[in-house]
């Protein structure tokens, strides 16, 4: 008996691991050697104790709560980070973007310009959403921000970070045209 | 829209000529005028990766995703634009103009497009062409040329009336343009 339960917990991990795509992995993992590359990783368990805190969150802090509790739905966080390095060149950049179209990634915004590249992407199965890929590129900074989970759109829409997001939006914009 | 009738006849060998099967397979394909929304994407996607243009490309699921977050006091006009809008392309550069502008308008189809207004101002053209099912504009396309080259394509379901207020809560170059719509409804 035990060893089934070692086996169903295998194989769960094992279709949580297939939640990432093999073409971020393979972006990632080819890009995080760069110089001044920060790759990280976040497992779901650390989120999930992050989201317990907000049993311990005061009441009048809903933005808070909302974020902690979000994060018992989000599997998994990786992002790579590219400061003051080389530029991703654009035929990677659209490598990526059609090795994800090709793995049911829809693609929400494209803002591409001389030396701006935003890019986001969002994958849904059964009506939730599983995955929220960012790529940000400008001059020389590199952001790639990919969320994996199990989550409707109705859990973000109360978060004020969709205000920030635009904004940070509009002013990329406002840079890059 | 297109129907593409084929009709197949299988005689099967002489032993089952008897029993001639025809085989009648009538296809029917429904397009959305599908020449000619691949002229334009196809022009799109022709320099959607090329470094001296600027792009900008917003999904029918963004607009849907946003006409739910829209905060409480956005202006109610814009808010009724977006939630009806499928889809927006910007495709704008400053180089070789006059060719990418010419370019552009050769590509698109005059019997589905109609032209709506004409600006020329100061060396700067700008067409306004819409595509219409009755009373619905499906399509605002958008050219200039002059100066700078911008297409611009709206798709859903177009209130002319409301989208000139559009120009003013989106920074992007080209949408200027679109409050002469409010000056002809003027």
């Amino acid at each position: 008996m035990k060893n089934l339960y070692i086996l169903l917990l295998v194989l769960i991990s094992s279709t949580i691991g297939q939640s990432q795509t093999r073409s971020l992995n393979k972006f990632i993992n080819n890009h995080k050697v760069q110089d001044n590359a920060l790759a990280i990783s976040v497992p779901g368990w650390v989120l999930d104790l992050v989201g317990f805190g907000a049993n311990f969150v005061e009441d009048q802090e809903d933005e808070v709560k909302e974020l902690l509790r979000l994060s018992n739905k989000i599997s998994k966080v990786r992002m790579l980070i590219i400061d003051d390095g080389a530029e991703i060149k654009s035929k990677n950049v659209s490598n990526l973007i059609k090795g994800l179209q090709g793995e049911n990634f829809e693609e929400l915004i494209t803002v591409h310009s001389e030396d701006t590249d935003i890019r986001l992407l969002i994958k849904e199965k059964r009506n939730a959403i599983r995955n929220i890929t960012a790529f940000i590129q400008s001059e020389d900074t590199m952001v790639l921000v990919t969320l994996s989970g199990n989550f409707k759109f109705d859990d973000l829409k109360n978060l004020k970070i969709w205000d920030d997001a635009m904004e940070e939006l509009d002013d990329a914009k406002k840079l890059s045209i | 829209m297109y129907t593409l009738p084929i009709l197949i006849t299988i005689s099967i060998n002489e032993k089952m000529k008897k029993f001639n099967l025809v085989l009648a397979l009538l296809l029917g394909i429904v397009g959305m005028s599908f020449g000619q929304a691949d002229a334009i994407e196809k022009y799109f996607s022709q320099y959607q990766d090329d470094e001296n243009f600027t792009v900008v490309y917003i999904s029918p699921k963004m607009f849907s995703m946003v006409s739910k977050i829209a905060p409480d006091d956005m202006d109610q006009d814009i808010k009724e634009v977006i939630k009806d809008l499928k889809g927006l392309r910007i495709l704008t550069t400053e180089y070789n103009t006059e060719a990418f502008y010419k370019e552009a308008k050769s590509k698109i189809n005059t019997k589905e497009y109609e032209v709506l207004m004409t600006v020329r101002d100061e060396g700067t053209n700008v067409e306004f062409l819409v595509k219409d099912t009755g009373d619905i504009i499906n399509e605002l396309l958008l050219l200039v040329g002059g100066d700078e080259f911008v297409m611009m394509s709206f798709v859903g379901n177009i209130d002319l009336n409301k989208i000139a207020k559009l120009a003013n809560s989106i920074d992007i170059d080209g949408m200027e343009h679109l409050e002469n719509l409010g000056d002809k409804k003027n």
